[in-house]
């Protein structure tokens, strides 16, 4: 288990505050991601399998899929 | 910063048995809760383990060995426990080491944590291998095993055993966060890096990504580009258009991650190069005359490097005669064949007026007004009359695209002409090589004169017993010789990034094309949108910590330090080089003393940040350092960290005797300030059966 540094966090909601375009799903997407990664801490097994779940419950977020694919081209 | 607050917590008592160089049980060490008495030291001589009792607090914590940067265990035969009580094992016996420490908060023992490493000699054997648990080489026929316990108080205040190890870890990392035990388990070593800026550096960057706990956003970066590369290669996979393309990503990627860490390792190695350069360079400074000569080389470094840039400009020039103007040349009688076409065309009259300016241009300026055929008409500029007409059918010429393409393609001609005369031509070639022998002998001269310097540089005669010279050469060489590599591997980076993008480009076309697979590639989006954003988010968090650090550092360095009036503030660069400034915000030097308190500054610092209420216990606090400085950090130690518990471990020389610089016993300065709770001394001593061990005493220097 990783302890995730509340300033993490903070600083994750200040940044999209200050960034209207990005929509806010990817503020629950991070922090749901972060989870996984504090609960594994340094066993990866599976790690995969957890992301693609993760990302399957936000691809009907419209905005933020159409916001992705513009953003991470 | 708003992190949340910990209750104090300190360590009221080590026990330590059969650890290191201590045989046996009984080696015990009360350490100050006291907030006015709040420093414990620990004197021995070199070699009588104070660094032992150091790394044994770490193991105790966290079931793990402190790693040191520059030892290498895997060699060594001494490991956690005692040498003697291993070697002495015969088959079927056991041997326990043990570290137990009780920690407290203000009111009453909060934990009681025994860590345990047991050895049993199981079978006889020749061969010695490194063995982990006990961080040294040993007989393979002994087994190890490690066990922990730890006892504390339950939510409804009963006091429980615990002995899951991974229980214990996730109580122990809650208090004491492993990731900022150099904070409060601290290397005093390290406090001679502030001397430099570059060396620091690292060592300040590696501190912020521990306590901004970066490392778990580096994670999250990697693993969701994985994910998404994953499920690309999945589905490119069964695309049969796409298969070819996934199977080059995937090769494209791994190469990739193979160059991005080789670089970083090649970056990292080019830093203590550079480190050792500049360690030299300092020490030949020092020396006036070694002074003057690397000024002199640096220059002869300079007017070198720009005359190697002025070549390869006039190297470019070359390719671009050779390529552009030389191809040019062949077809140069063909275009003043085109061109004297044109010319003679026009003088016949013999383009159509539709497409030539230049013919209606002719009728316009005749006088008296003649049309090319030779009829005369008036200048009447009312509307309808032929003067107007032919004004109009200029004005729709100078728009048509076609008249316009034929006077550029003329222009062109006659550029291409004028440039490519065989005069011309000749007299740049010449040039260019007068250039490029004019820059190479330049080269040459600053080349003999670099090497001249770098010959002076060795007969000078150094106060120590080094060749500064030779090695200032060695260094400077393998610098060089590092830094090109790494710039051509940072091209085959630059144009390995490419061709993957090129290829993802022609992968996602490919798949487009199916019109299958939307909901994974909206997951690829998904995730590689994750990655980059991840990344924007960690630099944004690095910006906040280093100017947080910035300002504590600062606060601290400004309230405590030697001569502190002559300084200003504290700056950390986006570099992570630290640099003390004055008022005029010019970087300042430091002495020794000085840059040893920034390095405690910078520690005081980011335990405030991370609200670290705990323990500081220093090895060596006082390395390397001699004369005054020593006077001038000891004054540090007995009047600042007011409330901390402070253990410093100390050699005899530094703490009990003063030297002929100026440095005082230490002893002295802290005593004087009413600030010492305790002083134990660390004895060799024999056991009945005549093993050495070590025996912890108070200190009675009466």
């Amino acid at each position: 288990m990783v302890i995730l540094n509340p300033i993490i966090l903070k600083t994750l909601k200040t940044f999209l505050d200050e960034n209207s375009e990005i929509p806010k799903e990817m503020q629950t997407l991070v922090e749901k991601l972060l989870k996984i990664e504090e609960i594994s801490g340094n066993s990866k097994e599976g790690i995969d399998k957890l992301y693609d779940q993760i990302l399957d419950q936000f691809v009907s977020k419209t905005d933020l899929v159409e916001w992705s694919k513009n953003y991470g081209s | 910063m708003d992190l949340e607050s910990k209750e104090r917590l300190f360590i009221n008592k080590i026990d330590i048995e059969n650890c290191g160089r201590f045989y046996g049980g009984g080696h015990t060490i009360s350490l100050s809760n006291s907030s006015e008495k709040n420093i414990t030291i620990i004197i021995g001589y070199s070699g009588r383990g104070k660094s032992t009792i150091h790394d044994l607090i770490y193991w105790c914590l966290y079931g793990e060995h402190k790693k040191h940067a520059e030892e290498e265990h895997k060699g060594l035969d001494y490991g956690l426990i005692n040498t003697d009580a291993l070697e002495d094992l015969s088959k079927g016996e056991g041997v326990t080491a043990s570290v137990t420490l009780s920690l407290h908060n203000d009111k009453e023992e909060k934990y009681l944590l025994t860590r345990q490493l047991k050895a049993t000699y199981i079978q006889d054997s020749t061969k010695r291998e490194f063995e982990p648990q006990n961080n040294s080489r040993v007989s393979s026929g002994i087994g190890f095993e490690t066990s922990a316990k730890l006892i504390m108080k339950n939510e409804s205040g009963d006091k429980i055993i615990e002995k899951n190890s991974k229980i214990i870890n996730n109580e122990i990392n809650k208090q004491f966060p492993q990731n900022l035990s150099d904070f409060f388990l601290f290397d005093g070593e390290n406090l001679v890096k502030f001397k430099n800026q570059s060396s620091s550096s690292d060592f300040i960057k590696d501190g912020i990504t521990k306590i901004s706990g970066l490392e778990i956003l580096d994670s999250l970066m990697k693993n969701s580009k994985n994910t998404a590369e994953k499920i690309q290669t999945h589905i490119g996979g069964k695309s049969a258009n796409a298969a070819p393309y996934s199977a080059t990503e995937t090769r494209l990627s791994a190469e990739l991650e193979t160059l991005k860490k080789e670089i970083k390792n090649d970056e990292i190695d080019l830093l203590k190069t550079q480190a050792l350069l500049n360690e030299i360079s300092e020490k030949i400074r020092k020396n006036k005359d070694g002074s003057k000569i690397i000024s002199d080389q640096t220059k002869a470094q300079k007017n070198k490097s720009n005359a190697s840039k002025d070549l390869k400009q006039n190297n470019e020039n070359i390719k671009d005669m050779l390529f552009e103007k030389i191809p040019q040349l062949l077809i140069r009688d063909v275009l003043q064949n085109a061109e004297k076409i044109f010319e003679r065309l026009e003088n016949e009259d013999k383009i159509p007026p539709s497409i030539s300016r230049g013919a209606i241009d002719k009728i316009l300026n005749s006088n008296p007004l003649k049309c090319v055929c030779g009829r005369e008409f008036e200048k009447n500029e009312e509307e309808g009359q032929p003067w107007v007409i032919l004004n109009k059918i200029k004005g729709a010429i100078i728009e048509d695209d076609l008249s316009q393409g034929i006077s550029l393609g003329r222009d062109l001609i006659s550029r291409i002409i004028d440039v490519t005369s065989m005069k011309k031509l000749r007299g740049d070639f010449d040039n260019f090589l007068e250039i490029r022998r004019e820059k190479r002998r330049a080269i040459q001269e600053q080349d003999a004169e670099i090497e001249e310097f770098g010959r002076q540089l060795k007969e000078i005669e150094y106060d120590e017993q080094e060749d500064l010279g030779s090695l200032k050469a060695k260094y400077w060489d393998d610098y060089t010789e590092k830094s090109g590599l790494l710039k051509i591997k940072k091209d085959e980076l630059v144009e390995l990034n490419d061709k993957w993008n090129e290829n993802h480009k022609l992968l996602e076309d490919a798949l487009s094309k199916e019109g299958k697979y939307d909901t994974e590639k909206d997951k690829i989006s998904l995730g590689m949108a994750v990655s980059k954003f991840t990344k924007h988010l960690e630099k944004r968090i690095e910006e906040l910590l280093r100017s947080e650090t910035q300002k504590a550092t600062s606060k601290y360095f400004l309230e405590s330090a030697p001569e502190k009036q002559t300084f200003d503030h504290v700056d950390i660069s986006e570099n992570y080089d630290i640099m003390v400034k004055d008022a005029s915000d010019l970087v300042a030097s430091l002495s020794k003393g000085q840059a040893h308190v920034l390095g405690l500054a910078y520690v005081a610092g980011i335990r405030e940040i991370t609200h670290t209420n705990t323990f500081l216990i220093i090895d060596s606090p006082l390395h390397n350092i001699s004369g005054i400085p020593r006077n001038e950090i000891s004054e540090v130690f007995s009047k600042y960290l007011p409330g901390v518990q402070v253990v410093l471990l100390v050699t005899d020389t530094e703490y009990l005797h003063g030297d002929p610089t100026g440095a005082e016993p230490v002893i002295n300065i802290l005593r004087k300030n009413g600030r010492v709770w305790k002083e134990y001394f660390i004895e060799e001593v024999k056991t009945k059966e005549g093993i050495q061990s070590r025996k912890i005493e108070e200190y009675n220097d009466q």
